[in-house]
């Protein structure tokens, strides 16, 4: 009778021990962004927290993009920042990874124009040729140094260019891995942008992969 | 522990306490659980926990099985935090339990905390329990329902609930184009079936029909019921207020012809009530259900027409069409030829159709005889179980088919059965949704009247009263009712029958029914136009009446001298049958070969009787051996296999004499000696032992002094039977008239008599039936033309024997 209870303690203290052990290891490693309506997808590490409202427009003052859309209206953005950077002053030259997304509807009369170059340049002049024409019109970055150029396209009719590129930010060299895709009907321009500093960068390199690698755009 | 709803009834908290164990039991611990009781809400809660993880990967294509599970234990977040909660919650009950089964003290402890609620609960009656069970339940699927929703529409599950229907609605062109499709898809199937399930019933309102009671004739007893029912179905107060019941079924049954639509339709046209016509092929189907269908339409318009008019009439025609749950028997048609026989106690009806003997049946004997040696060739054909009641004076046989099978007939017993229950969705489910007791229905007034001719192919469960309450036999019309037959129909024709006539024409056609004296005065009618006349005559009328009788014949030539004998043969039967049958009229005798039978003489009663005597019993084995007896008599000793029928004839009324009826040398009766399956010694066919018995040799005995007599007689009447004969050889059908009138030597209605008193003719039939015998003696080179009789009739050489003749017209 004692041995009975005892087991049968043991038994149910195990089933609750492991539950506990199961909620409390079971913390995810990573933080999902999902943009349902766009079928737009990422990870991030879930260390690295989502950021205020604030810190968003920060960021999008640092990329010089404008909140309300230049080529058409932004229908989701996300960011997320390793550190907390109180200023944007901190995020021109970010010690800890910080992840752009965003989803724009583009304007039908740029539609049938965005091409990969386009793509590329985005943010900044990353081909030749925009270097060349910002440095006509005065417009310099140091340092720039084109470390992976590449195009993808996948089976849902999506395309786009992944790039890694670095330029000097005063003094300093700050690494960008920028991927950008449109949907088959170029209506929709998807934006991954993932910006470091050298040294965060190598550090961080294995999570900075995971987050690009799983940018996934199913399209719509 | 018994319970019931009022609060006296229910368990004093001490009871419940012993009930459960808590005290004055010897169980110190918790029952333990089953496995399943143990694991089933754990089961569940990690199944819907398995929904929640799969659909969270299925709305994100990055999220893996490890992550998406992670996500979902997260306690703090996540849609899965609320069932790991209760999966935490549910392993602490089962912890409780488990302990409570193990350990007295906390078993004792929980009951004290925890128990106190189950004894709350039990104190409440079964159905408040229920009750509250079943809005838990209700809230639980709600709960669950609201939580998917919330997953689906990445929200809260209150939220969810809200947005469910604008988003229902959002999706209501989608949603109603797929179910436009599936309308289209089971549409069709529905609209066949709805297709197959109409027609085979048509409606009659009052007015519509003609036909009135007094076109039924011949069957006023009947009659004079039906009127019974269809006065209460007018006015049923005039039995409801005295705490009766409209009788809401008639069954009609009886031989073909007699009236039963007929009297179906004169109802119809009597009340003012609708009248529905059900055709007999309605409920014969294809697939299975369309019965079904038809049945509760039918029986819908019934209610219908019911409430609308106060009442209604369906009439069930050929109602053994419904079949019966029995399975086919099969029916066994040279036994249902002689039902007539044995309902009346008459029998050979109109056809000559016998299957007992192999000249002429058994058509010359008095009813009861015919009935007695049916019954006695039936149990040895038919071993089964004798059946009572009218079945057994029916047909001791299942019959019937199972052509309204596949559920139709247990669908007609339902709806029969099922007038009074509520009815309708609003009235039922509403209604009792809302606490009210649903609506009792109307009083519906449905006449149900089956007409069959086949009563033992229904199923007895239809018989049965509360379904049909009445079962009347519409049999063969009355003398009177035929009679009025003939009038009806002979006056829509030009015709010179007499008033004497028809009455004799209604004597001697016992089983008419409205149907044949249609078909005979259509016949005869033909019979007149035939001869270039448009008036009947007695004669025509006679002649249909034969060709109606014996058919049409099979084109079989007799070779001569087997023809001279088989007239003989029958000529013996006519003469002894006129001379000793006084309470029959010769109907008909025929030496026309049919499919069973080489010739037969067929008398018919003059009038109905319920008795039968002795010195009938006699008549009867004289007349069957008097094949025998002639046969002998005329060819020197010899005779022919074609008496064997005869012969068990009168062996059989013989053995019955003997020992059942005590018209013998014995008293008792040997119905007393055996069980009631054996207790007819004729009936039992295996006891071939009972002619070696006492009871044989009297009965042999019997048969030998009555053929005796019966040798006596023909030998007396000599020149009648080669008369007779002579005339079935010149004519090979001849009525009974004429059998009477050439036995007499007067001008009959088709063959003239005269001739046979004529001596010198009657040489000739000496002379002829002496080479008749040389020839069945094997002399092939004796000429056998057939005398033909001179037209002058000159004086009779033969006395009619005034002591033992008696003409049935006298």
């Amino acid at each position: 009778m004692i041995r009975q209870l005892r087991r049968s303690a043991v038994a149910l203290v195990a089933a609750g021990a492991m539950l506990a052990g199961l909620t409390a290891c079971g913390t995810p490693a990573y933080t999902y962004a999902t943009d349902s309506a766009d079928q737009t997808y990422f990870k991030v590490p879930s260390s690295w927290p989502q950021a205020s409202p604030l810190e968003l427009l920060h960021v999008q003052l640092v990329l010089g993009i404008t909140p309300s859309g230049t080529d058409g209206t932004f229908t989701w953005v996300r960011a997320y920042d390793a550190a907390i950077h109180p200023s944007p002053i901190g995020l021109l030259i970010p010690r800890t990874p910080v992840v752009y997304a965003s989803v724009q509807d583009m304007k039908s009369s740029l539609r049938a124009a965005l091409s990969f170059d386009q793509m590329r340049n985005l943010l900044f002049p990353v081909t030749p040729a925009a270097r060349h024409q910002a440095a006509a019109a005065g417009v310099t970055f140091t340092g720039f140094n084109l470390l992976i150029n590449s195009t993808i396209t996948t089976k849902y009719g999506v395309r786009g260019i992944n790039e890694l590129y670095e330029f000097s930010v005063r003094g300093q060299p700050v690494y960008f891995d920028q991927t950008a895709l449109t949907n088959s009907s170029t209506t929709k321009l998807y934006l991954l942008l993932v910006e470091c500093d050298q040294k965060c960068f190598g550090s961080n390199l294995p999570q900075i992969k995971t987050v690009v690698q799983s940018f996934t755009v199913r399209g719509s | 522990m018994p319970r019931s709803g009022s609060k006296a009834d229910r368990p004093s908290r001490r009871e419940w306490r012993q009930h459960y164990g808590l005290i004055g039991t010897d169980r110190p611990t918790r029952k333990p659980q089953g496995l399943w009781d143990r694991i089933k809400f754990s089961l569940l809660f990690v199944a819907l926990w398995f929904v929640v993880v799969w659909y969270s990967m299925s709305s994100d294509p990055i999220l893996g099985f490890t992550e998406a599970a992670r996500q979902q234990f997260q306690v703090q977040s996540g849609t899965g935090r609320w069932l790991v909660l209760l999966i935490g919650l549910e392993i602490l009950r089962q912890l409780s339990y488990l302990l409570a089964e193990r350990s007295h003290r906390y078993f004792r402890l929980s009951t004290g905390v925890f128990g106190r609620g189950d004894e709350i609960s039990h104190q409440m009656s079964d159905y408040t329990r229920f009750r509250i069970a079943r809005a838990v339940r209700w809230l639980i699927v709600i709960a669950v329902v609201a939580m998917l929703l919330g997953l689906a529409y990445h929200t809260s599950p209150v939220e969810g609930v809200f947005k469910a229907p604008g988003s229902f609605f959002s999706h209501l062109p989608t949603i109603l184009y797929f179910m436009f499709i599936l309308v289209l898809g089971i549409g069709q199937f529905a609209l066949i079936f709805w297709f197959m399930s109409r027609g085979g019933v048509d409606t009659y309102y009052p007015g519509d029909v003609t036909t009135r009671f007094a076109d039924v004739w011949g069957q006023d007893h009947v009659l004079a019921r039906v009127q019974e029912n269809i006065l209460y179905l007018e006015d049923p107060e005039s039995i409801e207020e005295h705490g009766g019941y409209v009788p809401g079924g008639i069954l009609l049954w009886g031989p073909p012809g007699t009236g039963k639509t007929l009297m179906a339709e004169a109802m119809a046209g009597e009340t003012g009530k609708p009248y529905v016509f059900v055709d007999p092929g309605a409920f014969i189907n294809m697939f299975f259900g369309v019965g079904i269908l038809k049945v509760k339409g039918l029986f819908r318009k019934l209610r219908k027409l019911s409430v609308r008019y106060g009442g209604v009439i369906v009439f069930f025609d050929e109602a053994d069409s419904l079949g019966s749950r029995g399975g086919s028997v099969g029916g066994q048609p040279g036994v249902q030829g002689h039902r007539p026989g044995l309902a009346h106690g008459h029998g050979g009806g109109q056809g000559p159709a016998s299957p007992f003997a192999g000249c002429h049946g058994f058509s010359y004997l008095s009813a009861d005889s015919r009935s007695i040696l049916l019954e006695s060739d039936l149990a040895q054909a038919d071993p089964g179980p004798r059946r009572t009641g009218i079945f057994r004076q029916i047909l001791p046989t299942g019959g019937g088919g199972n052509y309204g099978g596949m559920g139709t007939l247990q669908a007609l017993l339902t709806e029969m059965s099922g007038l009074k229950k509520p009815r309708g969705f609003l009235n039922r489910v509403v209604r009792r949704t809302l606490g009210m007791k649903p609506k009792p229905p109307p009083k519906y007034r449905i006449l149900i009247v089956m007409a069959t001719n086949l009563p033992s192919a229904l199923d007895e469960a239809l018989l049965r009263p509360g379904r049909i309450d009445r079962m009347y036999r519409v049999g063969y019309p009355s003398k009177e009712g035929r009679k009025r037959t003939y009038e009806g129909y002979f006056r829509k024709v030009s015709h010179e029958v007499t008033a004497e006539q028809i009455d004799h024409l209604a004597i001697i056609t016992p089983y008419a029914t409205g149907a044949t004296i249609k078909d005979l005065v259509n016949e005869s009618l033909i019979v007149a136009l035939r001869d270039g006349r448009t008036t009947i005559t007695w004669a025509d009328v006679l002649k249909a009446k034969l060709s109606k009788s014996v058919g049409p014949s099979e084109g079989v030539e007799y070779i001569e001298r087997e023809r001279h004998a088989v007239a003989l043969h029958e000529a013996c039967h006519a003469v002894v049958s006129h001379i000793v049958q006084k309470r029959n009229v010769i109907d008909t005798a025929t030496i026309q070969k049919g499919a069973d039978y080489l010739g037969f003489v067929k008398p018919i009663p003059i009038e109905e009787q319920f008795t039968s005597w002795r010195s009938e019993y006699e008549a009867d084995i004289m007349v069957s051996l008097a094949s025998l007896v002639g046969e002998r008599m005329f060819f020197g000793g010899d005779s022919s296999s074609g008496v064997s029928g005869d012969l068990q004839n009168a062996t059989t009324i013989s053995l019955a004499m003997e020992g059942l009826w005590g018209m013998g040398g014995q008293l008792g009766s040997y119905a007393a000696t055996r069980a009631p399956r054996e207790a007819h010694p004729i009936v039992d066919g295996n006891d071939r032992n009972v002619l070696e018995t006492a009871l044989g040799q009297r009965a042999e005995a019997h048969l030998a002094t009555l053929a005796q007599q019966t040798g006596q007689l023909l030998t007396e009447h000599r020149a009648s039977v080669l008369a007779v004969g002579h005339a079935l050889e010149m004519h090979k059908t001849i009525s009974g008239q004429d059998v009477v009138a050439i036995i007499n030597g007067e001008e009959g209605p088709v063959v003239d008599g005269r001739p046979y008193r004529d001596t010198d003719f009657l040489a000739e039939l000496e002379d002829y039936h002496l080479r008749a015998v040389a020839a069945h003696g094997g002399d092939r080179g004796v000429p056998l033309p057939v005398p033909v009789p001179r037209p002058h009739p000159k004086i009779p050489v033969w006395p009619i024997s005034t002591e033992l003749h008696t003409d049935p017209a006298d």
